[in-house]
């Protein structure tokens, strides 16, 4: 019988499927640019959350300060994806646009695995902090404004 | 009888490596000698604004951006390699990884201080939009290099924060521990471990608003990047202001509490007193870990597009965030000292005074962020009288403090030292009150050419500024050649 967890990690799985491969599937849409930073925020925090979940099931000792420096680089990689003109350069191409999905959750997997490798429980402290710098990119990022 | 060995000296010239105490003297040294250049850039500058050197308005402005973002960016160094030294046993923290925050910080400034120094870059430290980008003087190089730089500042803050709060989790068992709360919860306490102390409730609450601002500071980095890269890169100015100082005004906000944790660790060794925590640390730290994120607003009540409610609550948030973690703190230091039989030495006396620069500036900064006052004060010379009391008159005396005490302080200090200490504060109370009187007449700030009685001010503040430079100079040498002896003595830090 399955436990409780691994019932909402499945959950959660198919919820970032569905949204990874959602515009190969269901063709190009136009959400508004703070959905759509939002969903991005979303999809990081779904692949950091596995990736602290991976770490966890094969613990290590305190990792090497290197794990420390390749976080720091994801935030960054992150929010570069996060680049209206990416977003205009890759939504009018469906395949494209999953990809770039793909990617959020890659970056997203990547640090809260590398993160949670650095020290326990600092995978989640990531996942909090990139989800944090989406929210922020949510409140105007690329967006002229209604004052200008 | 079992002889006790003496700690290592790693400042001995034959120890090989990178150990923590040499680390935090690199770091010490790299910053103070940068402070002391942007002290002279500083000077040059109210000298030229009172017409006693001259210098054209460009040239001016970016000196100015140049002092500002530097003065920050070493001031979060310098705090935050104090702050580390005390958390290295308790967290077990690495040394590499301060390294790393000390080259990424040195790097941020080189290529700022290129940025303006080659290029000229100079709308401010504060670069508000869209001045980097609408009728510049500077070559577009200079705009990217600069913000570049910026990022590497924060890419630094951002491991040294991450590795701290990485630290207390592992250490405490969470980020609640960190900051004490099992004083009011014993249950979340780990078994056989003690309540956090509170240089580690400071560090856990800078850690948790750090990384927030880092993360903003990312954001709007990148988003300035991209326009710089992009002129077609769409920015709402008054959503990228509101980031600005979300950024800048809370990272300057922190050299405070990075600080606190220092005073936290040093005056027990100066009183012979222990500082603990209790509940009432717990809920003021807490409190500050609230609301300082939230006290951005009060530098946008000119901005007439602004939401009421968030001018409201920055307000109320500047008082809430501001009164508990000084008063505990600033409350606490007096009862450790009262009575104490307290060692006066160049650290002790520093940090005192320091308590007063935080407690004066403190009280100038919520005049300056009370609404009423603002309509007066906003944009005078009082806004860079209370942070410079509070950066200079407050967190640099931490600094020197801490350096005093790093170098080790056993022997009372040479008579002349009372003669520099007497010049650095006749200089630095002399600097502040030309910019308390400027900022009640109503001079503006950030002019090149101030009208009167911003010149007549500006060059009396010079000679204050002498005076200051004087002083720490003297000081600084006087630490320096300690280091040389106790490095030889083998003598360690403290007293």
């Amino acid at each position: 019988m399955r436990s409780k967890p691994s019932f909402w990690y499945s959950v959660l799985a198919v919820l970032i499927l569905l949204d990874v491969f959602g515009p190969a599937l269901l063709g190009a849409g136009d959400p508004p640019l703070w959905l759509h930073h939002l969903e991005h925020a979303f999809l990081l925090a779904a692949g950091g959350g596995f990736g602290v979940l991976y770490a966890r099931r094969h613990p290590k000792p305190y990792g090497d300060p290197g794990w420390l420096f390749a976080v720091i680089g994801l935030s960054a990689a992150s929010l570069l994806l996060m680049l209206p003109d990416v977003y205009g350069n890759v939504d009018a191409f469906p395949v494209l646009h999953s990809l770039l999905h793909l990617a959020f959750v890659g970056i997203g997997y990547v640090g809260g695995y590398t993160a949670e490798r650095y020290s326990p429980r600092s995978g989640v402290a990531w996942t909090l902090i990139v989800v944090m710098m989406g929210v922020i990119t949510a409140t105007g990022f690329g967006a002229p404004g209604p004052h200008v | 009888m079992q002889a006790i060995a003496p700690e290592p000296i790693e400042l001995h010239g034959a120890e090989a490596g990178l150990t923590p105490r040499r680390m935090v003297g690199i770091g010490l040294v790299v910053g103070l000698i940068t402070i002391y250049g942007l002290a002279m850039i500083g000077g040059t500058m109210k000298a030229a604004q009172g017409n006693l050197v001259h210098l054209a308005p460009q040239t001016f402005y970016a000196l100015l951006t140049l002092h500002g973002a530097g003065m920050i960016s070493v001031v979060v160094l310098l705090t935050a390699v104090a702050h580390w030294y005390f958390l290295r046993n308790l967290l077990k923290l690495r040394v590499e990884v301060l390294l790393f925050s000390v080259v990424a910080t040195v790097w941020g400034l080189l290529a700022a201080g290129a940025a303006v120094l080659g290029g000229g870059f100079g709308p401010g430290w504060t670069f508000l939009y869209p001045l980097p980008f609408i009728g510049t003087t500077w070559p577009a190089w200079s705009t990217g290099l600069f913000f570049i730089g910026v990022l590497f500042v924060g890419i630094g803050f951002a491991i040294f924060l991450l590795d701290i709060l990485a630290g207390v989790i592992r250490e405490y068992g969470g980020i609640l521990q960190g900051l004490a709360f099992d004083t009011f919860f014993p249950k979340l306490r780990r078994p056989g471990k003690e309540v956090a102390p509170p240089t580690v409730i400071a560090a856990t609450m800078v850690a948790l608003d750090g990384l927030l601002t880092v993360a903003a500071g990312t954001v709007l980095v990148v988003a300035l990047l991209a326009r710089w890269a992009s002129p077609t890169f769409p920015i709402d100015p008054l959503w990228i202001k509101n980031l600005t100082f979300f950024f800048g005004h809370t990272i300057a906000n922190l050299t405070i509490y990075l600080s606190a944790g220092v005073i936290y660790a040093v005056l027990p060794a100066y009183t012979g007193r222990p500082w603990n925590t209790n509940k009432i640390y717990t809920l003021s730290w807490a409190t500050s870990l609230l609301f300082v994120p939230w006290a951005w607003p009060h530098h946008l009540y000119m901005d007439f597009v602004q939401a009421p409610w968030l001018q409201l609550f920055g307000e109320a948030s500047t008082y809430i965030a501001t009164i508990p973690s000084a008063v505990v703190t600033i409350f606490g230091a007096l009862l450790l000292v009262y009575r104490s039989n307290m060692r006066w030495r160049i650290g002790s006396v520093f940090f005192m005074a320091g308590l007063l620069g935080w407690l004066v500036g403190g009280i100038a900064a919520m005049l300056d962020a009370t609404i009423p006052f603002n309509d007066v004060l906003h944009n005078t010379l009082w806004v860079p009288a209370h942070f410079h009391t509070y950066l200079l008159g407050g967190v640099f005396l931490f600094v020197i403090g801490f350096a005093s005490y790093f170098v080790g302080e056993k022997a009372p200090p040479r008579a002349i030292v009372k003669v520099w200490e007497w010049l650095f504060f006749i200089g630095l109370v002399g600097f502040l009150l030309m910019f308390y009187a400027g900022g009640i007449d109503g001079v503006p700030r950030r002019e090149a050419t101030p009208p009167t009685p911003g010149p007549q001010l500006a060059a009396i503040a010079t000679g204050f500024v002498v005076i200051l430079l004087l002083g720490m100079t003297a000081l600084l040498i006087e630490i320096w050649m300690r280091a040389r002896r106790h490095a030889i003595t083998g003598e360690g830090e403290g007293l």
